[in-house]
């Protein structure tokens, strides 16, 4: 079975991490090996596989859940060496481990609320990320409040799923208390985002955490949750055909004022990692206006756009942690004239713009209309989208500042002349962190133009302004098109999707 | 509902009041792992053995790890200021409404009793959740928060499979190490106090930057600038460096 090679990899490599960290560089060596291998198991997993555990559990596997975990685990890789060279805490790669195992393990049970805790466990991994170092209040703040944010999206997801894992027939007699369960589980998603109002943790979280594990806490992380949501709404909620006008208009509202506002505050922050983690709170809002939407053609572009978010974020993270280590500040007003300094962080920059906005044609692109259009739509939808377009000023102002005559803080940095250093293979720390931001943004391209592609190559190329419940409806993330377990096998408890794409959670029970 | 369900039910509910309600941390501590140890007990029809013993082996190395962080330490005071006796009533009533509306709109496929523990327990985790600044009352009322929702989910969708029990028994460890290590930061008096001397929240911070949102008291340190490099040639420089 091949999910359990990659969870006994993620998992047995963070244990084995922890027991070697009296060594620092053994566990750097050993975590480095491990998410290498793990990277490799999660391409060797192959979609639609099924195992039955003694106790009666469901293990599988889809091909949109192999997408996610190859993206993860390799951007993990690549995030875990750009920590080797920035001089990250070492206690990153057990955290990528043991997050990206967390997840492996949700998105592969059959139960939403199994699958619920099992990223909640990977959550409070990640949270006690924060107190990694010497003791600091800021730390031990910032650790309480993301505890706090953690749990209390735990409680809530964990009630409002255990309340429709029942047969549902009687349920809808409550429609009120059916709802509240649904808002539940949405607010659940938005705490773990930070979506605005929930966003105190995640701006502080930028100060206390290295920049390094930010894509991993808060983008990753609270992804998973979104996937699990999306499942239990496709075979939990869509098959009770309630009017939750109300719950969904709540929740489209933090889906809204998160992009805008979100945007917004990443355009006004001068710290680089605050801007980073409000633009990663901003494109949140898009996941949960998809997650508002009940309509089987819903969870194509919602799914896809959370792979190209994770990408792109991922990237940008990287990006900035390259800059900051680079030029040793993190005040965007000390970084003047980088991108003249080191234009192969601007080409960063620039691939890191393209994947998260993507271009006419390319399916990052087409899954932001389509998610406005299909949650909003109408005037209301043009004037979200302005709004949406907003997020553009925070990458405006980088380029910007970027193009301005050279500072003191940048020219005393090096540029992008390969010069020798310590590093592996002789070169500067530097160059290979500038590299490994050049890959990451690559991948993020990759994943917002190839997506698109395998979509279309299975004849579910999604194209704007294609109306619900059409059949241009883009479903099918990188993979090898193998049918999932949701949607393949019969099961009378899996309820088919007219997407035509994968459905990746929940499975179907025996 | 069997009378032993019904008894652990009202163990587990104990444990969680003790947990947010009594000073000295070693009582309150010692509740939080009796209410996790004795969580899976209260399910109908109870798990299989090798998940009850994962469980309850799981609350064990949870409550290792708290004295392996605080042994020796001056742990914060914990405890609500009402005392004992209101959330205690407050948790009583939570445990009837739990017995008496089993499902809350649909049939409850698994025990009663778990329901009102796991009702009793949220109550009592949602006070100092959100109205306390102790951060260490905090920390311990989001650990009973989730100790209630994980028994809420069983008394409405029955007894979890041995996979679920296994990932539950994980968010015990990972739920205790955490208050554990929380605590263990919180223990060494470096942290603003609050009312009662308690590790607290920051009131009140001076801005950091012109435009941070939510600042904290004090600023990060800046980053480490990149390991040693050589210097920049003269080629490399700069030509209009200001």
């Amino acid at each position: 079975m091949s999910i359990v090679a990659y969870l006994a990899l993620t998992l047995g490599g963070a244990g084995l991490t922890l027991l070697a960290r009296p060594r620092p560089s053994v566990a750097q060596a050993v975590g480095l090996v491990a998410l290498a291998l793990a990277t490799l198991a999660a391409f060797a997993i192959v979609p639609g596989e099924r195992l039955t555990l003694g106790s009666g559990d469901i293990l599988g596997t889809t091909a949109y859940g192999r997408a996610f975990l190859v993206l993860g685990t390799a951007s993990g890789l690549l995030i875990a060496l750009l920590g080797v060279v920035t001089n990250a805490p070492r206690d990153l790669p057990v955290v990528l481990l043991g997050g990206f195992g967390a997840l492996g393990l949700g998105l592969s049970m059959a139960s939403p609320v199994g699958a619920a805790v099992a990223v909640t466990v990977g959550a409070l991994g990640g949270a006690l990320m924060t107190l990694d170092g010497p003791p600091a209040p800021r730390r031990t703040e910032v650790a309480v409040l993301e505890f706090r944010a953690v749990a209390v999206a735990a409680a809530l997801a964990l009630v409002g799923l255990a309340w429709t894992a029942r047969p549902i027939g009687p349920l809808t007699l409550a429609p009120g208390a059916f709802g509240l369960a649904f808002a539940a589980v949405l607010f659940a998603v938005a705490i773990r985002f930070g979506a605005i109002p929930f966003h105190l943790a995640t701006a502080r979280l930028a100060d206390a955490v290295p920049g390094p594990a930010l894509p991993m806490l808060a983008a990753w992380a609270p992804a998973g949750l979104a996937v699990v949501a999306l499942g239990w709404i496709e075979t939990g909620v869509l098959p009770a055909g309630l009017d939750l006008g109300a719950e969904r208009a709540v929740v489209v509202t933090i889906g809204l004022a998160t992009i805008v506002l979100g945007a917004v505050a990443a355009w006004m922050q001068d710290d680089l990692e605050h801007l980073v983690a409000y633009t990663i709170v901003s494109d949140a809002g898009f996941i949960l206006l998809g997650l508002t939407v009940l309509e089987p053609s819903a969870g194509g572009p919602t799914r896809i756009f959370i792979l190209v978010y994770l990408a792109a974020k991922t990237a940008l993270g990287g990006w900035a942690v390259a800059l900051a280590s680079r030029f040793g500040t993190r005040r965007l007003d000390d970084l003047s004239g980088w991108a003249r300094r080191s234009p192969a962080l601007g080409i960063g920059l620039a691939l890191v713009v393209v994947a998260t906005f993507g271009l006419p044609g390319l399916l990052a692109w087409t899954v932001r209309f389509r998610l406005l259009e299909l949650s909003i739509g109408g005037p209301l939808g043009v004037i979200a989208l302005v709004g949406a377009s907003a997020a553009l000023g925070a990458y405006v102002r980088l380029a910007r500042i970027g193009l301005r005559p050279i500072g003191e803080a940048v020219a005393a940095g090096p540029g992008d002349r390969p010069v020798r250093g310590g590093g592996p293979g002789g070169l500067a720390p530097v160059s290979i962190a500038a590299a490994l931001v050049l890959v990451l943004a690559l991948v993020a391209v990759a994943v917002s133009g190839g997506v698109a592609g395998a979509a279309e190559a299975s004849g579910a190329g999604g194209t704007p302004g294609a109306s619900p419940g059409t059949s241009g409806e883009p479903g099918t993330p990188p993979g090898d098109g193998a049918p999932s377990p949701g949607v393949s096998d019969g099961s009378e408890t899996s309820p088919p999707t007219d997407s035509g794409g994968p459905s990746f959670q929940p499975l179907p029970t025996p | 509902m069997s009378p032993f369900a019904l008894g652990i039910g009202v163990l587990v509910a104990l444990g969680a009041l003790l947990a947010v309600s009594v000073r000295d941390p070693r009582f309150a501590l010692g509740g939080l792992v009796l209410a996790f140890a004795l969580g899976p007990l209260v399910a109908e029809p109870l798990p299989g053995l090798a998940a009850l013993l994962a469980r309850v082996v799981a609350a064990a190395i949870g409550g290792e790890l708290l004295v392996i962080a605080l042994r020796g330490r001056d742990v914060p005071a914990l405890g609500s200021p009402l005392g004992i006796i209101a959330p205690g009533l407050a948790a009583a009533a939570a445990f009837a409404i739990g017995l008496a509306a089993p499902g809350l709109g649909g049939d409850a496929l698994g025990s009663p009793a778990a329901g009102a523990a796991g009702a009793a327990a949220i109550v009592l985790g949602l006070a100092p959740l959100m109205a306390a600044r102790d951060l260490a009352r905090r920390t311990v009322g989001a650990s009973v928060l989730v100790l209630g929702a994980t028994l809420v989910r069983v008394g409405l969708a029955g007894t979890p499979g041995g996979l679920e029990q296994l990932a539950t028994g994980a968010l015990a460890i990972g739920l205790l190490g955490s208050v554990a290590l929380i605590l263990g930061r919180l223990s060494g008096g470096t942290m603003p106090t609050g009312e009662g001397g308690r590790p607290s929240l920051s009131r009140t911070a001076p801005p950091m930057r012109r435009y941070g949102a939510h600042p904290i008291v004090d600023r990060s340190p800046a980053v480490e600038p990149a390991p040693a490099v050589e210097p920049a040639r003269a080629a490399d420089r700069p030509k209009r460096a200001r």
